[in-house]
């Protein structure tokens, strides 16, 4: 008699946790439903916009967004080392403005010295440069007329 | 005094241009104004068989240009209204039969003899929507809440802006569906004129009514009691002036327990 409760007892546990089991699969799956159904689409589109549209708008290529982000390298590295690979540039969207973020993991901040002759070096290359500008503009302007009739 | 030339454009194809034209244009001249409507889609006409004067039309657009007749053989009389017409687009020749200068010299003349010329703009940003804007004072930009035509119309406010002829432009939401505004799953009127930053003229209803309409070839503000047709004969009366709200699509319509509710909520006066 005994012998028979215990089994009975085993089964109806067997059969309670099993219960238990399908159960809360059962409303996990739902909640993942709901959770779905109740995220509003329209928030997303309204982000997304927001962001493409300031792309559009700001007129800068992606190349643009990349020559930027070189030049910010060159000029933040001259004061504190940082991980060139890391620098992340991106626009993004709060609530009623579109910020530049940058997110730049640096490595090692720079002595006195270093930066000196970081600066020095600097303002020698951009004397070179200066020379060199007038012809890069030329460039610039014959590339532009080119692309002008393609454009309209 | 001369009459407004406006353009109804949007960027994105498909959106409702040429059905805002023929309703603007067919609700303007029930108000009593004077309408010449231009279909600049050439090669790809369409506004003569939203406005049933398909079998009507003899000369076009380009005819007149290539001067194989007067400008007055090319409009076409609307079947009801005396003081609507319509000039055709080509539908054989391409959209390089038109230039920007020719196109302007027509609204011009046309804005001495009718109250509004409505220009009915092709999609895109070429060389087709230039001459549609190039004789324009005012534009229509048309848009649906979805993400795609919004940003394309974004790109149309850009070019219009810096368009010197254009005073002013106003935008016309189509295809909203209350229903999906109120679940969250369609971009609200509020959401589209904050992001473009643009004045609202007027929302159109997403109707099953227009699908009918063009079958028939009678625009929808000719049917009655159609949402869609209401809601372009109150553009019609903005633009003639008149102060007409434009209805809130946002909140969902008040249910039978609100109504209740509102009953008991409501101070009683004594
Ligand atoms: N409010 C609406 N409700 C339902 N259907 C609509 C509505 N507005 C437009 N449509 C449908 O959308 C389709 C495109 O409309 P229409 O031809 O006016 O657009 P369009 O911008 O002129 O297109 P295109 O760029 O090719 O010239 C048509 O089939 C029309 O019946
Ligand atoms: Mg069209």
């Amino acid at each position: 008699m005994k012998l028979l409760d215990r089994k009975i007892t085993t089964k109806i546990n067997d059969m309670i946790s099993d219960l238990v089991a399908t159960c809360s699969r059962v409303l996990s799956t739902e909640a993942k439903v709901n959770e779905e159904a109740s995220y509003d689409s329209k928030d997303d589109a309204k982000n997304r916009l927001k962001l493409v549209l300031m792309h559009d708008r700001s007129q800068l290529t992606p190349c643009q967004m990349e020559q930027m982000r070189e030049e910010m390298l060159d000029v933040i590295s001259r004061y504190v080392e940082i991980d060139r690979d890391a620098l992340d540039l991106c626009l993004e969207a709060e609530t009623n403005t579109i910020a530049l973020v940058a997110n730049i993991p640096v490595v090692r901040a720079k002595n006195e010295e270093e930066i000196q002759n970081n600066i020095e070096n600097v303002q020698e290359q951009l004397q070179e440069e200066v020379q060199e500008t007038a012809g890069v503009q030329e460039d610039i302007q014959q590339e532009e007329a080119q692309e002008q009739p393609g454009h309209s | 005094m001369s009459g407004r030339v406006i353009v109804i454009t949007s960027g994105k194809g498909g959106v409702g241009k040429t059905t805002s034209t023929a309703n603007i244009g067919t609700a303007l001249a029930k108000n009593g104004a004077r309408v010449a409507m231009i279909d600049t889609d050439i090669g790809l006409r369409n506004l003569d068989l939203l406005m049933g004067l398909e079998n009507r039309i003899v000369y076009t657009l380009v005819d007149y240009i290539q001067e194989k007749c007067k400008l007055q053989q090319a409009l076409v009389k609307d079947k009801k209204i005396p003081t609507l017409s319509l000039l055709a687009a080509a539908q054989t020749s391409d959209k390089t039969a038109v230039t920007a200068e020719q196109m302007k010299d027509i609204c011009d003349k046309l804005k001495e003899d009718f109250d509004y010329v409505l220009v009915d703009s092709p999609a895109g940003i070429e060389q087709g929507f230039q001459n549609a804007i190039a004789g324009a004072n005012e534009a229509i930009i048309i848009t649906t809440p979805e993400m795609s035509a919004v940003r394309d119309a974004d790109r149309i406010i850009g070019l219009l802006e810096a368009n010197e002829n254009i005073a002013n432009y106003k935008l016309v939401l189509n295809r909203v569906r209350p229903k999906m505004i109120q679940s969250n799953d369609m971009l609200s009127v509020n959401d589209v004129t904050d992001i473009l930053s643009v004045k609202l003229l007027g929302v159109i209803p997403e109707d099953e009514n227009i699908i009918v309409s063009t079958n028939k070839g009678e625009p929808i503000v000719n049917m009655e009691n159609a949402r869609a047709g209401l809601a372009y004969n109150n553009i019609a009366r903005r633009i003639l002036g008149e102060e007409v709200p434009i209805p809130d699509f946002e909140t969902p319509p008040p249910t039978f327990v609100d109504r209740i509710k509102n009953i008991f909520l409501t101070p009683v006066k004594i």
